[in-house]
């Protein structure tokens, strides 16, 4: 990702105060509540040649800024930059507001200089809980969100997950036109011709999702967004989107290089990777999963292009919602134009245990090879090392055989997997049900 | 000669607004007009046990006055200084009794720190068996040995200039208070006194052998010099309840038998809440310095008590020029000081503010002198600062204070604006109060 390097001007303060300042400085800076992301972003963009940015989060790191306060490569000052009072609940942050100012004395011998995001609706109780240490700021920067004008494409992604996220929001935010144009377009994700409300509800979830995404493979680690990758899958709380639609005609256009499968919603919707859902002929809800749809070409004239641009002529279609919940994982056993319940339905007819949809399981909660080792550590404990074959093969292929080996897939185990990923008991009920006969307890 | 951008860089310095002045900064130190030091250091002459409140506005310069104080008197007298924001963790929570007991362990660690002198076993001892019946039902273990390295002596620069009182201080409690970290200053410090005592009442006995060993102590400092207690840090207790805890529902701040100043919060120039801590202590209003002719009528304020006023802020701007080798005349092109001095109110820590900004000002404009037009825009931004957090009820009430020169003591926002700086009290005998004059413009009269 390209960065510019220019500080907005509404930042120019901070700046001069790390220019001027040899010892100890504070700076406060004030906000719309989710900027913090951004503002450190275009400091760090802008400063980090000249200073060591180090980012502690009250909520995360508590009240012991030590470390934080001593550390640093001895070369370049270090700028600590402080956020987390606008995530905690209000008992909670004014108690570490007040202890905050009781604190103030002992931050002052160190050279660290320190920029407090506050979030602009905070400030009038800061001043009165922390009275002291407000008075040693040497400035405050009030923040607009017009004062951070957006010049990368990382600029744009964090303000897109910071105007779009937050997994606890009801209901979809309002976006005017050019944002959805920007998003639509930024994204080649073409949705014309539906209704304004629901292009905010499509849009919105599609921005978010592309945007963490990227974030999260190519942006700075330190964000706080970074950190709050599960937000993500709340996602899968948004409304499937019933389109109305015939999914052999659907079928037909699908590009031939993309993994698809159209499965009774019911069954797809614990599954769910990336897809539509629809309601054929028969008004039975389907859901088209359409793995790898985000690694198409949808450039006009190429078989993606079209599949778009067919979608978008389907303007009497009632689009509700783009389901788009999950990283792209590549599907392990997956068996293109096959649908899933038949995949099912043969693996009971043929008496063998379901493998593909357990492989399929682990290898969508369990993406990388350090969640595999965690998954082995979990279920084999110490003995983890002694079980390990000594061949070289790859992290997943062990923990197959190891599975196969001890007998381990039973109740308990799903129970195990459900502890591990709590947030995905419903998949994991799913797949045992399938793979069990019955209902994991 | 324009000033240099290192020279820019020194200046931005010297008015660090984070930078306390302490006793080693002895050379800044500029004595205001009706400094309340030398008051006191004359009452003490007569009153050998007199307890004295000073109050006044946040960064009004209490604690430099304090120190001021303690650097007039430390010839004649064994001066205990105790900072207790150093020495606790949470002082919003500390009890009476507990400030009593901190009283005597510093005069404990003075003595042995400044005057080479122990305290006898047995005194300490009976100071700790004293204590213990007050500790209620927690669970708290009393540590001597922690207590005693804990406690923070802000008077240890009297004995030792340019030690470093808040390094030296937080190093002792760190030592004390964070055995856990490992040699690491515990940022964060757990207090092993601060809001572990039971309510106590006036007279009980527990209480009276808790005076008792405390003035047992302080009676064997006065075999070194007559000791005198200076407690710094109350002042920032912010609620209401906790601060009439202190000084009006109880007695107990006002128990040793020796004098005691403490530095309180800016409320207690409020006659309501001075009422009840009056008959035990003697207030001593810290007021701000007088740069202009107040708007109230019959306020009487001669030329040159305001001449006066202006030229201690003055040399409290040229003192610290002078650390970077200049002069007033060459950092100020025009009158833009004298418009900063006007607008700080006379509240020391916002000239340093002002100061502090306008100096960044011209860095970033690398101008060669601070002109009119920076030192408008540096009292722009810190006028921003405060209009930020107003709201109607706050100017209701500054409009009030405009109109009768006193807050109107409804509800919190009377307290609420004098602890936060909006309402600066001034004497000229009699005490008036006007809001802050960054704030004029925007407040009508009733």
């Amino acid at each position: 990702m390209n960065e510019g390097a220019r500080l907005p001007p509404a930042l120019g303060p901070i700046a001069e105060v790390l220019a001027l300042a040899d010892s100890f400085a504070l700076c406060i800076v004030t906000g719309p509540r989710d900027r913090r992301d951004s503002v450190y972003l275009r400091l760090t963009s802008s400063l980090s040649e000249e200073f060591e940015l180090v980012r502690h989060r009250l909520d995360r790191d508590g009240l012991d800024f030590f470390d934080v306060l001593t550390g640093g490569d001895g070369i370049h000052p270090r700028v600590v930059f402080i956020s987390g009072l606008e995530r905690m609940s209000d008992a909670t942050r004014r108690d570490v507001t007040v202890r905050l100012n009781l604190l103030r004395d002992s931050w002052a011998p160190h050279p660290a200089r320190v920029i407090l995001w506050l979030p602009a609706w905070g400030l009038r109780e800061f001043r009165k809980l922390a009275p002291d240490l407000f008075h040693w700021r040497s400035c405050l920067v009030p923040l607009h969100d017009a004062d951070l004008p957006i010049g990368t494409e990382t600029e744009y992604l964090v303000w897109a997950c910071e105007r779009y996220g937050g997994a606890r929001e009801s209901g979809p935010a309002p976006v005017d036109a050019i944002e959805i144009r920007r998003i639509a377009d930024g994204h080649r994700t073409i949705y014309t011709g539906f209704s304004f409300m629901e292009r905010n509800q499509v849009l919105r979830t599609v921005a978010r999702y592309l945007a963490m995404v990227r974030l999260q493979a190519e942006g700075p680690a330190d964000l706080d967004l970074t950190s709050r990758a599960g937000d993500v899958y709340q996602l899968e709380a948004s409304p499937p989107l019933p389109l109305l639609l015939d999914a052999a005609d659907l079928a037909g256009r699908l590009p031939p290089d993309l993994d698809w499968n159209i499965i009774t919603r019911a069954a797809g919707i614990p599954l769910s990777a990336q897809g539509i859902t629809l309601l054929d002929r028969a008004n039975q809800e389907v859901l088209v999963l359409l793995e790898g749809i985000d690694r198409l070409d949808l450039s006009p004239g190429t078989p993606g292009g079209n599949l778009w641009e067919w979608l978008d002529r389907q303007r009497h279609l009632r689009v509700v919602a783009f389901v788009a919940t999950y990283p792209p994982l590549p599907l392990l056993g997956w068996t293109r134009r096959r649908p899933l319940s038949e995949e099912i339905e043969s693996s009971r007819a043929s008496g063998a245990p379901p493998d593909v949809l357990l492989r399929r399981l682990l290898h969508d909660l369990f993406p990388r090879p350090s969640d595999v080792f965690l998954l082995m550590e979990h279920l084999f404990g110490a003995e983890v090392a002694q079980l390990l074959p000594a061949e070289p093969l790859d992290a997943r292929t062990k923990l197959e055989g190891l599975l196969r080996r001890r007998a381990l897939i039973d109740a308990g185990f799903f129970e195990q997997l459900k502890a591990l990923r709590p947030a995905h008991s419903k998949l994991i009920d799913f797949v045992a049900r399938e793979y069990l006969g019955a209902p994991a307890r | 000669m324009a000033v240099t951008l290192e020279q820019w860089k020194q200046l931005y310095a010297a008015f660090n607004p984070s930078q306390r002045l302490e006793l080693s900064d002895a050379d800044l130190f500029v004595e205001r007009p009706g400094a309340i030091a030398h008051e006191i250091a004359a009452d003490l002459q007569l009153e050998t046990a007199g307890k004295w409140v000073v109050c006044g506005s946040m960064g009004s310069g209490k604690s430099s006055e304090l120190a001021h104080l303690g650097g007039i008197l430390q010839h004649d007298y064994a001066v205990i200084g105790l900072d207790l924001p150093n020495t606790v963790a949470s002082i919003d929570r500390i009890q009476p009794a507990e400030v009593l007991f901190l009283i005597g362990i510093a005069a404990v660690r003075a003595a042995a720190d400044l005057w080479s002198h122990k305290i006898s076993d047995a005194a300490i001892q009976q100071l700790f068996s004293a204590l213990k019946p007050l500790l209620g039902e927690t669970n708290f273990e009393l540590q001597p040995s922690e207590i005693l390295q804990g406690v923070a002596l802000f008077a240890a620069n009297v004995a030792a200039p340019g030690a470093g009182a808040v390094t030296g201080a937080v190093g002792a409690a760190a030592r004390a208070l964070g055995g856990a970290v490992k040699g690491r200053m515990p940022l964060r410090r757990p207090s092993p006194l601060n809001g572990v005592t039971r309510p106590v009442h006036d007279g009980e006995p527990d209480l009276v052998h808790l005076q008792e060993a405390v003035d047992r102590i302080l009676d064997e400092v006065a075999t070194v010099r007559t000791p005198i207690v200076l407690v710094d840090g109350l002042d920032k207790i912010q609620e209401l309840t906790s601060i009439r805890r202190l000084f009006s529902t109880s007695r107990i701040l006002s128990l040793p038998k020796r004098a005691v100043v403490y530095t309180g919060p800016i409320t207690l120039m409020l006659g309501t809440e001075w009422q009840a801590a009056g008959s035990q202590f003697q207030r001593q209003r810290l007021t701000n310095v007088v740069t202009r002719r107040p708007e109230l009528p019959g306020i009487t304020l001669t030329d040159v008590k305001i001449a006066a006023g202006r030229t201690s802020l003055q040399q409290v701007i040229a003192k610290r020029l002078a650390l970077a080798g200049l002069d007033t005349a060459t950092v100020f092109a025009d009158d833009g000081v004298d418009l900063l001095i006007e607008t700080s109110g006379g509240l020391l820590r916002d000239l340093i503010h002002l100061v502090n900004r306008t100096v960044r000002i011209a860095f970033a404009q690398k101008a060669p002198h601070v002109t009119r037009a920076i030192a408008e825009d540096a009292v722009s931004e810190l006028r921003k600062e405060y209009e930020i957090t107003m709201n109607g009820r706050r100017r209701e009430e500054l409009a009030y204070v405009r109109e009768h020169g006193e807050p109107s003591g409804k509800g919190d926002v009377s307290p609420e604006l004098l602890l936060g700086g909006y309402i600066l009290p001034y004497s000229n005998g009699r005490i008036w109060f006007e809001p802050h004059p960054i704030l004029r413009e925007g407040v009508a009269r009733t």
